[in-house]
């Protein structure tokens, strides 16, 4: 029998918000133990949460990103366990109103497209951290994690294998980055995912029993923890036995994954809707605002580099994995308009040169002004692109330095006047006789020395299209 | 009406849940007091509550929200010092995950 896998995916994003979701407690990464905490983080008594008005504009436009509906009667829920990360008892969640519902996202695996459905969407407060010691028998917990705000997105089970695992959840880190919302920082934690995985007969309609998989911080692994979950499950089916629903725990040393051990039963969340929390009301001209404030989503701005700036389908995929991509490139078109010039220079030389010197894109010393400038310069012949490769390498060491200045200096200017090519032409000429007399005996392959010559002569300034066409019109003067 | 009686073994999960380990009379006692308790809150169930909506909050309040700023707190070697036990600026427990 054949069998097909079913997955969904639960992913946690952190928000890059500056304080926390019920709190004014910072949320920076790697700071000193506990030093992000207040009396809220602990439940001590009189400590009320306040929501974090950013976290709930977050939701909103991630809800518009992906395509969701977003709830207007919102309240949060206390989901209770008892365990040292989280030391007020529950964890302030959203139950069954999450604030953005029917969703969906595209993605895309060379050139087939798929739609993803995206069941529910819900804010709620991160848990802290606990480093476990066996040899002194204890846990050190740090809380400064605890109540970072997080939103959780589930997919519908749509996936059906690893490798669409981990484009979508690429498709959610670009969107999240995208929409500036979460830095989407895997290794940092910022985004985290769950994945549930069964199998079906082919053809079957009804899910198998599902096993969920956590602990999965890498796109590498995701891809992996699914790989083996399904041949674990494979294995087991295919000899007649029964897939237990339970939750693994995926290891990312021996790439497997294993029964998680210490989890109490079936867990009983003891849900109720937070009293200290007044409901959260979302009235349509509050979504109106947050849908003003939304870019261009990378899928259509895909397209757009595709359709309006006929670009390939490569280039437009390299400049949106980013927003500030894009947007660079549509600032460097904006100043010279030349879109398949401006990407070339942005994916090859500026890419290149930043690659090289380890220099972040955030960091990026070369303006889009600039840049839109000297591929102006090429496009009305001022320079050759050798030369503004020349200023580009100039520039990045000195940004401060201006073209003209570097022009200048250089003496980097493009001989385009033909009288001028037509004085060094007969100069090369008359320099080699010996040469000139074997040409017109019809040695062809000496026309790409002629050309050499005289752009030797200019220092490399003369425009070689000129220089060829001259040759051509001399040599003809002579025979 | 049905009675939901709490019995031992909800107690023992509850325990459970919650890291204690009880005493077997208490859990007797226990168990008397919260039945009581329980049956005043099944009186509850003598009103007809069809068609309201479950209240969770009465005070009417909505949309209360703080602006995304950073502020530290103060005290928090206060709030620290009063955990049961201390390792550097950690705060140390019995270990939580059953070992392998």
């Amino acid at each position: 029998m054949d069998y097909e896998a079913v997955i969904g995916l639960e992913t946690h994003v952190q928000l890059n918000t500056l304080s926390k979701i019920f709190c004014s407690a910072g949320t920076t990464f790697g700071e000193d133990p506990n030093n992000l905490i207040d009396p809220l983080t602990f439940g001590l008594p009189g400590a009320l949460p306040v929501v974090n008005k950013r976290v709930i504009d977050s939701a909103i436009l991630l809800g518009l990103g992906l395509n969701c509906q977003i709830r207007k009667f919102n309240r949060f829920a206390r989901k209770h366990y008892f365990y040292p990360d989280l030391p007020k008892g529950y964890q302030i969640s959203q139950s069954d109103e999450p604030i953005c519902e029917h969703g969906r996202v595209t993605i895309e695996d060379n050139g087939t497209s798929r739609t993803i459905g995206i069941t529910r969407i819900h804010m709620e407060e991160d848990a802290g951290k606990s480093i476990h010691d066996a040899r002194t028998n204890s846990s050190l917990v740090d809380l400064n994690r605890a109540g970072v705000p997080l939103l959780e997105i589930v997919s519908q089970p749509d996936i059906r294998n690893a490798v669409e695992a981990g484009l979508y959840l690429k498709v959610i880190r670009q969107i999240v980055r995208w929409l500036g919302i979460s830095d989407g920082n895997m290794e940092e934690g910022s985004l985290r995912c769950d994945a549930n995985i069964s199998l079906r007969p082919v053809g079957q309609l009804k899910f198998g029993t599902r096993a969920e998989i956590k602990n999965i911080n890498s796109f590498k692994y995701v891809e992996k923890a699914i790989e083996y979950e399904i041949a674990r499950q494979l294995k087991i089916l295919k000899e007649g036995g029964t897939v237990i629903q339970e939750t693994r725990l995926f290891n990312s040393e021996t790439e497997t994954t294993h029964e998680m051990r210490g989890k109490e039963g079936a867990a009983d969340y003891r849900y109720f809707a937070d009293p200290d929390l007044p409901p959260v009301v979302i009235e349509e001209s509050w979504i109106q605002k947050i849908r003003q404030t939304m870019p261009v989503l990378p899928s259509e701005k895909k397209l757009e580099l595709i359709n309006t700036h006929k670009l390939t389908e490569y280039d437009a995929e390299v400049l949106t994995t980013e927003r500030e991509f894009s947007d660079y490139f549509d600032a460097v078109f904006k100043v010279c308009k030349d879109a398949k010039l401006s990407c070339n220079w942005i994916t090859s030389e500026l890419f290149g040169a930043l690659k090289k010197l380890h220099i972040d894109f955030s960091n990026n010393p070369i303006s889009s002004e600039v840049l839109g400038e000297l591929i102006k310069l090429i496009k009305e012949e001022v320079i050759s692109g050798k030369m503004a490769k020349t200023i580009f390498e100039i520039l990045i060491e000195n940004p401060s330095k201006k073209i003209q200045e570097i022009i200048k200096e250089k003496g980097l200017k493009l001989i385009s006047d033909p009288e001028e090519i037509r004085v060094l032409v007969n100069e090369v000429f008359k320099n080699n006789a010996d040469n000139l007399k074997k040409f017109l005996d019809g040695n062809n392959k000496l026309h790409g020395f002629f050309v050499g010559q005289v752009l030797k002569l200019s220092a490399g300034n003369a425009k070689p299209e000129l220089v060829n066409q001259i040759i051509t019109e001399e040599l003809k003067k002579i025979k | 009406m049905t009675t939901n009686k709490l019995q031992k073994n909800d107690i023992f999960k509850i325990f459970k849940l919650s890291r204690m380990h009880p005493e077997e009379e208490k859990v007797n006692k226990l168990i008397e007091e919260f039945n009581s308790i329980l049956e005043l809150a099944e009186k509850l169930n003598e009103v007809d509550t069809k068609n309201i909506d479950a209240t969770s909050h009465v005070h009417g309040a909505t949309n209360i929200f703080r602006e995304d700023k950073r502020s530290d707190f103060t005290a928090k070697e206060k709030i620290l010092s009063i955990m049961p036990e201390n390792s550097g600026t950690y705060i140390k427990v019995p270990i939580v995950i059953e070992q392998e």
